[in-house]
């Protein structure tokens, strides 16, 4: 028999980057930082990633090594390494958990769960057909730059400069005709699919609430009273 | 089922433009957030550079609300990825008006779409409409991101800063839908995309 993964409900992960998406713009308390590292490296080697998981907590590590240290190497710029850093490390979590989710979800148990609380798939589909065109976006791309490489014109800050218009032009037509072109394709190939069929679904792969989804919240709620405790204790 | 909802073929193409949308945001966006004078240019700038894309865009697809999602969906991100809520609500409503008056222009005239897309390129104001209503709350990220220099510079912007702002990206809207229209008669009306 293969031994099949259990895979935390999508629903869940989108709650847990909204709860890392708030935590960069309020002042949070270090310990809760890293508790939620910690729990984004779980999640890493609960998928199997574990070079993943290792990088992020060694790369978080560094950083919080980094604001002890007094460096007198730059005279004024000194303040701004450290901010720097700091909001190096301040991005790392919501990026991180955004890679997580993105790596470890397949599009159709994402839609069968968004599905299911009731999002219209008027939004639904245009997430869910953006988030898997970006990496084509980046191979379009690097196409079109090849391409004008052949013909002897490189996008430099020069050129950028002397022609702005032009250079805009010169990126935008191409990759707007070619996308434009893989958009129908993608259309096709969804509709062979049944996506668009109003009738209810039956699918391969369904994920189910399981006890990951239950630790997960506990944990989040865990860390909020903690968030909230340490805040009123500051003030007192 | 009437003719004139959207079909799929319709939403992924909202989705691929999206993308192409969000990405020409961040694009512009990233070299102008280094100095609080160069970021007010930012509407302006983005407006003019999102003018292609959403020229075609509403060449591509004219049918009623597609607009609207358009303009709902970059906002809605950018709430995800920790903007304050301002962001996205502020988003919603400026769509709204977009698809209304691409409607009361008519979804074939150009005319139309270049003023639907001065007016939903409002809606990069939102960003700075969170510095007046969630003042405190910005300060703090800001202070710690970027140097308390740079918090106090964008806390001290006058609140006649926002008018501005919105005019400056209708008139980018304005200069961007133009280059748009003439784009999208020279590369695509000819290759038969549009």
């Amino acid at each position: 028999m293969l031994r099949t993964k259990i895979s935390i409900y999508p629903i869940t992960k989108i709650l847990l980057i909204l709860v890392l998406g708030t935590m960069i713009v309020i002042d949070i308390p270090i310990i809760v930082e890293t508790s939620m590292i910690v729990l984004v490296g779980l999640l890493f080697f609960q998928d199997g990633k574990y070079l993943t998981g290792i990088k992020m907590i060694v790369i978080f590590l560094l950083f919080l090594w980094f604001e002890g240290v007094e460096i007198k190497v730059l005279g004024k710029f000194d303040g701004f390494l450290h901010s720097l850093v700091f909001m190096a490390r301040r991005f790392l979590l919501p990026v991180m958990g955004a890679k997580y989710t993105n790596d470890s979800t397949p599009t159709g148990v994402l839609m069968s769960s968004l599905e299911k609380i009731k999002i219209p798939k008027e939004v639904i589909i245009p997430v869910a057909v953006m988030f898997r065109f970006f990496p084509t976006l980046r191979e379009e791309y690097n196409n079109i730059k090849n391409a004008m490489k052949m013909r002897g014109i490189s996008f430099s800050i020069k050129n950028m400069v002397k022609a702005p218009a032009a250079c805009v032009e010169y990126i935008l037509v191409p990759m707007l005709a070619s996308s434009s072109k893989i958009g129908d394709e993608l259309a096709a190939a969804a509709h062979t699919k049944g996506v668009d069929n109003p009738c209810k679904k039956i699918r391969y792969k369904e994920s189910k609430i399981s006890i990951w989804d239950m630790f997960i919240i506990t944990y989040l709620i865990a860390i909020l009273i903690m968030g909230i405790w340490s805040r009123v204790y500051d003030k007192i | 089922m009437g003719k004139n909802n959207l079909k799929l073929k319709d939403l992924v193409t909202l989705g691929v433009f999206s993308a192409i949308y969000f990405v020409g945001m961040f694009v512009v966006g990233m070299p102008l957030g280094f100095s609080v004078v160069a970021f007010l240019f930012y509407p302006l700038a983005c407006a003019i550079i999102s003018g292609v894309i959403t020229m075609f865009f509403m060449a591509k697809v004219q049918k009623p609300w597609a607009l609207f999602i358009f303009g709902l969906i970059p906002g809605l991100i950018m709430t995800l990825m920790g903007h304050t809520p301002v962001v996205a609500i502020h988003s919603a409503i400026i769509a709204l008006i977009a698809e209304f008056v691409r409607r009361s222009f008519g979804f074939k005239s150009i005319k139309g779409n270049i003023i639907t897309h001065s007016v939903l390129s409002m809606w990069l104001v939102g960003s700075f409409l969170q510095i007046f209503l969630m003042q405190d709350v910005y300060y703090k990220l800001t202070e710690k991101m970027a140097g308390a220099e740079y918090a106090s510079e964008l806390i001290a912007l006058p609140l006649w800063i926002v008018p501005v702002l919105y005019i400056s990206a209708f008139i980018g809207g304005l200069i961007g839908g133009k280059f748009g229209a003439k784009v999208l008669n020279k590369h695509f009306k000819k290759a038969g995309l549009a």
